[in-house]
């Protein structure tokens, strides 16, 4: 595929078993004009890093980066499997799209080989120490606090390493004094099987700040100071035991002030029309170093969606759900009251003095939060999108983009609260980014970009299908992954998107494929 | 009305199931016991009641009318609902084997292990003390709590098949005996007859077992609380609370012959000095009057016809019968003395059956539970008697619908009359009034559900009758007649009141246990909810 923009060959072109292929190769990209094969080595999973892209390219097991920079972009083999091992999971690390560094783990290919041991590997992106830690059992997952010092490994809902598991079993490393070892705890859940870890960050409680974490588990929550594990906190069920019902959590707010005597958390669940609102604080008796009093607010029917906000005289906990609209309760007193909502929408979200509620729908209300108490929804106000929509694509605080039911995305800005319908939007196969004003919203061959305040639009064609977009803003670069069977990427600026500014990282696969070590 | 009457009556709550002319249900009659200790209830003891018995439920069997009144649907009570006593709430969790104790002042809550299965709780005076008794494990604990303080528990030992409480209304002892009615699903003792009396005095708790007659079926005490009277469908054994030890099978007085008793279709009423019990039968045109003393003595004085129901004022001054046959009212004075010791009120034609003495003592209505509409004037009157015998001043005003059971507020200022389910197409299905007394000013309330349970604040000031199938609570302002409604989360089961912060709660159906307080004076509410869930928190 040729393409108008500077096409760099990624590695070197030094290896003269390259040139023996190339003929069976260029038949391949004959055949094709998409680009697009069944049989190309498969990439599992791209990872969007401070500093470009990864891949996670099963064939071989390997992750590959892609440094992001038009101007002199860089392919290595950032890891690959020892032999007799696969890769079971990557998970960036601390910081999401921004992560300088991948945590993998491996398993062996073969169980019964002694030699290849379940290990646990850190791979810093640019500057940075690698470590690796055995840790014995295949866990299901990774996550990290929000201070990014603690990552936790968890077995999640189904044991991976076959025979018993202990669900509340967790491997904690510290990641400034990592050590040997991870250090295993076993978190109380009573045998339940854990769906999530999550982190409500540093919470005063009884005089002490908490590193609180929460575990869901099957019908309860488990409490645990991720810096003080052996600090015995509760675990909360949300039934009765003669209770038959299947409830999972599956949204946790925690509110505390800092040196507060007590902190709240409030628990959304599935399975259940109540939210639960714990209080944690000193043990009167002194036996607990935490003590938890539950309480709950019902709802309505299945709540979608919580906040909890506070205007100048109450805390106040707002559920939505379809049979209600939003219901709106003190949370100290439970006194409550429902306000209607057209069009039954599913999702919340805060936005400085008011909560955005929305959904598949095309209402989009406002609801200013000073007052409500008094005014019961006498101050909200109604947005009507031109159309239907599917839902949220993506959004920032000042825009949302809703995918409409036509083809079409709809732009919301929510400060003017007007809507801009953008006709031609032929069902994305990769979702669409954000960045500085900008929607980059990928389509087959194109990547449509939309400034946001005007609405206006700017096409960049690239000469291969796209199969997947990301957007390293250090680096202010788009990345675009194709899915040719060579390995294909382009680079483009996010500032001037245009194929004068981008550069096609062509035949990826190829270098790899036949030597080791990296592309330059 | 019933056959025993607690003599401090307080406040007035009546549990108001739907039933076809069956009236009260036995969750009502269960809970408008004194001796259970509890204040929120109607004084009046309405057994399980049949086809004639004259508590409201259906009159006229016996009277040679002919009328053959639809037997009436005996309800299991509603004993495992919460209590209170001084400023805290009682919750048995039988799951747990715990009671949830719940601060009214400040809802905090403290969940306190007591033995296996506790189910029935009775407080004890007005202290913030309480007994559960633990049907699984044969013992009640006595709950002592104390604001900021761990809940102190004792336990005691009871008699095996015991599975109901009364106490006295101070709390110093505590009758444990069986009632079937307090049963879920059909179960037959080994005895009945085996009962447990407990001084509850503190550091001194004891147990002393006794026999009573055969099939008891309520506990009431004598208004110094010196004496406990059991009525079984033998007698009434008279236990003397000073000297327990001393009496394993207490003495017994027959109104009629043992065996011939049954307490649906009779009245006994035990006059609140304990001396003296009157009785009357279905269909008998008779007052039997027997001594309590130990005397044997005993009289029988002739009606013109037989009463269908029978009532002691609360002050104990004077007792009246209603005569429906032949639409009197029989008043007499007590201790009742002489040959003839009745005044008859003569009604004219109006059709009366039953009675509700106001807690002053100083007046009371009457009225009738069979409808007809092609006769509403008579059916349908409601009819308020000031002050005593023939020269009572009597006033009345037909209602809109008829009558399934009439409350009269402890002030005595107002009556709350729950009606029959709309026969006739154009009415709502349900519907209440509220009469002011004495100039018996009505206000007619719709409803689209049968309403709950009733309950009237001790003041007189606030009802509140709650919707079951509505998730709600009418909130009644018995001071103006305006009416507003109180949502809740879930259905509510049961209210009572908390005198000591003067709020009511109102417990609800939730898996994990649902209690709403309605503060009166501020007039907002606090809901707790997962007060079970609290025992299960593991560490």
């Amino acid at each position: 595929m040729k393409s108008n923009t500077e096409t760099k060959r990624t590695g070197k072109p030094l290896f003269a078993g390259f040139f023996a292929v190339a003929p069976a190769l260029l038949i391949f990209l004959a055949c094709d004009p998409s680009g697009r094969y069944d049989d190309a080595p498969a990439v599992k999973t791209r990872y969007t890093v401070a500093d470009g892209v990864v891949l996670w390219e099963t064939s071989k097991e390997r992750l590959v980066h892609i440094e992001a920079d038009v101007d002199d972009p860089k392919v290595t083999q950032l890891f690959r499997a020892q032999p007799g091992a696969d890769i079971k999971w990557v998970v960036p690390g601390p910081g999401g799209d921004s992560a300088s560094q991948l945590f993998v783990l491996t398993v062996p290919e073969d169980v019964r080989d002694d030699s290849a041991k379940v290990a646990l590997h850190r791979l810093p992106i640019g500057k940075g120490a690698a470590a690796r830690w055995e840790t014995g059992k295949t866990f299901a997952n990774i996550v990290f606090d929000p201070t990014g010092r603690y990552g936790v490994l968890s077995h999640g809902s189904a044991s991976s390493s076959g025979g018993l598991t202990n669900p509340g079993e967790i491997a904690v490393i510290d990641l400034e004094n990592p050590g040997d070892k991870p250090l295993f705890h076993d978190l109380y859940t009573a045998g339940r099987s854990t769906r999530r870890f999550v982190f409500a960050g540093p919470v005063d409680i009884a005089g002490k700040t908490r590193q609180l974490g929460i575990v869901f588990a099957e019908g309860a929550v488990k409490l645990f100071d991720i810096a003080d594990l052996d600090a015995a906190l509760p675990l909360i069920p949300m039934t009765a035991q003669d209770d038959g019902r299947s409830i999972t959590p599956t949204q946790a707010i925690a509110l505390s002030q800092k040196n507060a005597a007590s902190a709240r958390l409030f628990i959304r669940a599935q399975g259940s029309r109540d939210i639960y609102d714990v209080t944690l604080a000193e043990d009167p008796q002194k036996e607990h170093e935490v003590f938890a009093t539950l309480n709950q607010h019902e709802t309505g029917y299945d709540p979608l969606d919580m906040l909890v906000t506070r205007d100048s005289q109450r805390l106040m906990l707002l559920t939505l759900t379809q049979s209600r609209g939003l219901r709106v309760v003190d949370a100290d007193t439970g006194a409550g009251f429902d306000i209607p909502l057209a069009d039954r929408p599913s999702r919340m979200t805060l936005r400085g003095g008011e909560a955005l509620i929305f959904g598949a729908s095309r209402a989009v209300h406002f609801v200013t939060l000073e007052g409500l108490w008094t005014q019961k929804g006498s101050n909200i106000e109604t947005i009507y999108l031109p159309v239907s929509v599917a839902g949220e694509l993506v959004s920032d605080e000042a825009r949302m983009v809703f995918e409409g039911k036509d083809d079409s995305l709809v732009l919301l800005d929510l400060e003017a609260r007007r809507a801009t319908r953008l006709d031609g939007a032929s069902g994305e196969e990769s979702p669409p980014r954000m960045w500085n004003g900008h929607l980059y919203f990928p389509q087959k061959e194109l990547i449509d970009v939309v400034e946001l305040k005007s609405g206006r639009v700017e096409q960049l064609y690239l000469d291969d299908w796209i199969e997947g977009l990301s957007l390293v803003p250090s680096a202010k670069t788009g990345v675009v992954w194709h899915g040719a069977w060579t390995g294909r990427a382009t680079l483009f600026s996010l500032e001037d998107p245009s194929r004068a500014k981008s550069v096609v990282l062509d035949g990826i696969w190829l270098d790899g494929f036949l030597g080791q070590g990296g592309k330059k | 009305m019933g056959t025993s009457r607690r003599f401090a009556l307080i406040f007035v709550s009546l549990s108001l199931a739907a039933l076809p002319l069956g009236g009260c249900s036995a969750d009502d009659a269960d809970y408008a016991k004194d001796g259970r200790g509890d204040d929120s209830w109607d004084g009046d003891y309405e057994p399980a009641p049949g086809a004639g018995e004259g508590g409201g439920e259906g009159e006229g069997e016996g009277e040679g009318e002919g009328e053959e009144l639809p037997p009436e649907i005996e309800e299991p009570a509603n004993f495992k609902v919460p209590r209170g006593s001084g400023r805290f709430v009682f919750v048995p969790d039988e799951t747990n084997d715990a009671v949830v104790v719940v601060d009214s002042e400040t809802l905090e809550l403290e969940v306190v292990p007591v033995g296996s299965h506790p189910t029935h709780v009775v407080p004890l005076g007005d202290k913030n003390v309480a007994a559960v008794i633990n049907v699984g494990s044969d013992e009640v604990t006595i709950l002592r709590a104390a604001p900021g303080q761990p809940t102190e528990t004792v336990d005691v030992e009871v008699r095996p098949d015991t599975n109901a409480l009364a106490a006295t209304s101070d709390g110093a002892y505590i009758v444990a005996y069986w009632d079937p009615r307090l049963e879920e699903s059909p179960i037959t003792p080994s005895t009945d007859q085996e009962i447990t009396i407990i001084s509850t005095g503190k550091g001194q708790e004891q147990g002393y077992h006794m026999t009573v007659g055969m099939h008891p079926w309520d506990v009431v005490f004598d208004e110094e609380d010196t004496t406990a009277f059991v009525l079984t469908e033998s007698g009434i054994n008279i236990i003397d609370l000073s000297a327990l030890a001393k009496q394993k099978m207490p003495p017994i007085v027959s109104p009629f012959e043992s065996g011939s008793f049954d307490p649906h279709s009779a009245d006994l009423e035990i006059i609140p000095d304990g001396s003296t019990v009157l009785a009357r039968k279905d269909g008998e045109a008779s007052l039997v009057v027997a001594s309590l003393l130990g005397d044997g003595a005993q009289s029988t004085y002739e009606l013109p016809s037989p009463p269908t129901d029978l009532d002691v004022a609360p002050d104990g001054s004077y007792g009246m019968m209603v005569l429906r046959a032949t639409s009197q009212i029989a008043y007499f004075s007590l201790p009742i003395e002489g040959d003839e010791p009745f005044e008859f009120l003569d009604l004219g034609d109006a059709l009366v059956g039953v009675a509700s003495i106001a807690s002053d003592s100083q007046s009371a209505v009457v009225y009738t539970t069979l409808d007809d509409a092609q006769n509403s004037a008579d059916t349908r009157r409601l009819i308020h008697l000031s002050g005593f015998g023939a020269g009572a001043s009597v006033r009345s005003v037909v209602l809109e619908r008829g009558i399934h059971s009439v409350a009269v507020s402890p002030d005595s200022q107002s009556a709350i009359v729950v009606h029959d389910p709309a026969k006739a197409s154009g009415q709502s299905p349900y519907a209440y009034t509220l009469v002011a007394l004495p100039q018996l000013q009505v206000k007619l309330q719709n409803l689209a559900t049968s309403p709950g349970q009733l309950l009237v604040t001790p003041a007189g000031d606030f009802g509140f009758l709650l919707m079951p199938s509505e998730f709600r609570s009418e909130v009644i302002d018995l001071r103006s007649f305006i009416v507003d409604s109180l949502d809740l989360g879930s259905e509510p089961t049961a209210a009572g009141y908390a005198r000591a912060t003067n709020k009511v709660f109102i417990s609800q159906d939730h898996p994990a246990g649902r209690m709403t307080f309605v503060d009166l004076e501020e007039g907002s509410t606090k809901t707790l909810t997962g007060y079970r869930l609290n025992d299960e928190i593991e560490y």
